[in-house]
């Protein structure tokens, strides 16, 4: 067990590991050995107008994907409490997008966008076509962490003078807050590093950086900038996961709540 | 003279899809009164109260809070509170937090919050708790929090949503005392729902026997204990030994029935006898009296002692009669009979006439 669990760690991390070491080296590339210390191509990166345009439009893609998956993820997790007409099929709906494979998701939004809406693409055309795919993990994430009480602190409140909005920012957001966290900082990361579906609908001009870079590398070698900005990214969603799944487990593990 | 009604339901209906969960229920609650309904699981008592609350919309029926009908309104105008079965304290504020929670909803100014809190505290012995956390509680001291949470904001009514729940015996019996001590200071209106016996009966001015959506009988404590008007509330509100019977005859109210164990009598006062022919003959088991002294009463059965059970202040004896039927009789405090001598003999058990009761078959 342990070698198993050694051995799939070993082949995600060391790639990045590997990537992160050689983004600091004085030459270009993967001239080995390892030369030396070096910042320069954290500097070019930086210097760098396609790649950083590119890089600012993932980070604000990234950001309205998120607020736009906790927005719905939130509502509709709250909603599917009470049983209503076509619970079960909305709920699979929405699941939909999860399963749903991305490249044809991407083509069929451009198709949507351009041809019947005449949207040009954007980091909204990316946001709303990403969202379609977070929301559905948003929503399981809530949906099974959330407390099996929380209907009935919602009743207390009502029945102790709280209308609707003091309710639900009284009661039911502060006893949500965590669970929203965690599903921000997951979309976050998901939709910082998708490519698949965002391959069709990002602008042409300073598109999604996981795009730039997979259009970039199928022409040219890549250049150490590309490591350099691979080990920022690596980094912040790293990070993100860590920080997500950190609050998870302090707050009962990752088993589902009974 | 009429003391004015606080609470007046009539023709309250409630469905969830194809069951009937409340049927044309109708009931009154005066100014003041502690009103306890009680009933087996399902038989609509918290369904009911939920709709005086607000929190179920009903389907048919008028709910009226001192003369004025609320049904329209949204459950935070009503002026009613609930205290819950688990409670359902707010498990991110602290004390003083939850038991002003309602205050604070109504931007009450921040002196009067502090003022009414803290002398409710008092009122439930809770003082100086205010800023613990409500995981750092007792069981009790949730429980009066709770209390406090509704009894700060001195609703018209005060709804009880089973609150006692499956805490240990003495803190039952504890909590028990509370409500009514409080009640009794206080004077509040009070609706309270339960399935258990004991304290509906301890805390009942007046109940209401639910069973399956209807109302079974609406009395005070001691009118459905000692004249249930239906076989359901005799059996749902203590023991009942029964006895399947034929009328055989009715002569001024007394009714004699023909039993697998003899012919029995039977006050009538309901008159049951001159409208049916098959009825349930029943006696309560601390009304049947055993051994000799039994010999003395009019209604007198020989069976077999079977079992005697010592219960600390009261006694149990279990006879078989001769047709198999098995009665039980409870003799208490200074009535206390011992026959632990005469097991598997045969013994006298005997009642009063006025003591039995009868229900149509």
């Amino acid at each position: 067990m342990a070698a198993y669990i050694g051995g799939i760690l070993f082949l995600v991390y060391v790639p990045i590991a590997h990537m992160i070491v050689f983004s600091f080296n004085t030459l270009p590339l993967l001239y080995y050995p390892f030369q030396g210390w070096s910042l320069q191509w954290y500097s070019a990166f930086v210097n760098d107008p396609e790649l950083i345009g590119s890089l600012e439009n993932s980070i604000i893609q990234a950001a309205i994907t998120t607020v736009v998956t906790v927005a719905v993820s939130a509502s509709t997790a709250l909603a599917l409490r009470r049983r209503f007409p076509l619970h079960d099929p909305f709920f699979y709906m929405i699941l939909l997008g999860m399963i749903y494979p991305g490249v044809t998701l991407g083509l069929t939004n451009l198709v949507v966008d351009i041809r019947v809406f005449n949207i040009p693409l954007s980091i909204w055309t990316v946001s709303s076509t990403l969202s379609v795919w977070t929301v559905p993990f948003g929503l399981l994430i809530l949906m099974m962490r959330f407390d099996p009480y929380l209907t009935r602190y919602e009743e207390a409140a009502r029945t102790h003078r709280a209308n609707e909005w003091k309710v639900f920012t009284n009661v039911t957001f502060p006893l949500i807050r965590t669970e929203l966290i965690v599903v921000a900082l997951f979309a976050f990361t998901m939709a910082l590093g998708e490519v698949f579906r965002s391959t069709f609908v990002s602008p042409l001009t300073n598109p999604e950086l996981p795009v730039l870079l997979l259009s970039t590398l199928e022409t040219k070698p890549p250049t150490p900038e590309y490591f350099a900005l691979g080990t920022v990214i690596s980094v912040v969603s790293l990070s993100a996961i860590l920080i997500g799944g950190a609050i998870l487990v302090r707050r009962g593990g990752f088993v589902v709540k009974r | 003279m009429d003391v004015p009604s606080k609470l007046v339901v009539q023709g309250l209906t409630k469905r969830f899809g194809r069951v009937v969960a409340v049927n044309e229920v109708s009931f009154e609650i005066r100014e003041g009164e502690f009103f306890v309904i009680i009933g087996p699981s399902g038989c609509g008592k918290t369904t009911s109260l939920r709709c005086v609350a607000g929190l179920e919309t009903p389907d048919s029926g008028s709910i009226r809070v001192s003369g004025s009908d609320i049904r329209s309104m949204p459950v935070y105008k009503r002026d009613v509170c609930i205290v819950f079965q688990d409670l359902a304290l707010f498990p991110h504020m602290n004390v003083f937090d939850n038991v002003s929670f309602g205050l604070r909803m109504m931007g009450s100014p921040k002196d009067r919050i502090e003022k009414e809190v803290d002398e409710v505290l008092r009122l439930v012995q809770l003082e100086g708790l205010g800023g613990r956390r409500i995981t750092e509680l007792s069981g009790g001291q949730r429980q009066r929090v709770a209390l406090a949470r509704s009894l700060v904001l001195k609703p018209s009514i005060l709804l009880f949503d089973e609150p006692i729940g499956g805490a240990e015996p003495e803190l039952r019996d504890r909590m028990l005392a509370e409500i009514k001590e409080l009640h009794r200071r206080l004077g509040f209106t009070a609706l309270y729902v339960t399935h258990d016996q004991e304290q509906a009966m301890r805390l009942a001015d007046r109940i209401m026997v639910m069973n399956q959506g209807s109302i079974e009988q609406i009395g005070t404590p001691e009118e459905v204990y000692l004249n249930p008007s239906t076989l359901f509330v005799a059996r749902f509100l203590g023991g009942l030994n029964m006895l399947d019977g034929e009328v055989a005859s009715l002569k001024d109210d007394l009714l004699m029935v023909k039993t697998g164990a003899g012919d029995l009598a039977v006050n009538d006062r309901r008159k049951i006898g001159a409208k049916v022919k098959r009825v349930i003959y029943c006696i309560r088991p601390e009304k049947v009296s055993i051994g000799e002294q039994a010999r003395k009463l009019d209604n007198t059965v020989e069976g077999k002692l079977v079992d005697q059970t010592y219960k600390g202040s009261s006694i149990e004896h279990v006879v078989h009669l001769k047709n198999g039927v098995a009665f039980r009789s409870v003799s208490e405090g200074r009535d206390l009979v011992d026959l632990g001598s005469y097991i598997d003999r045969d013994v006298v058990i005997g009642w009063k006439s006025n003591d039995s009761l009868v229900f149509p078959a």
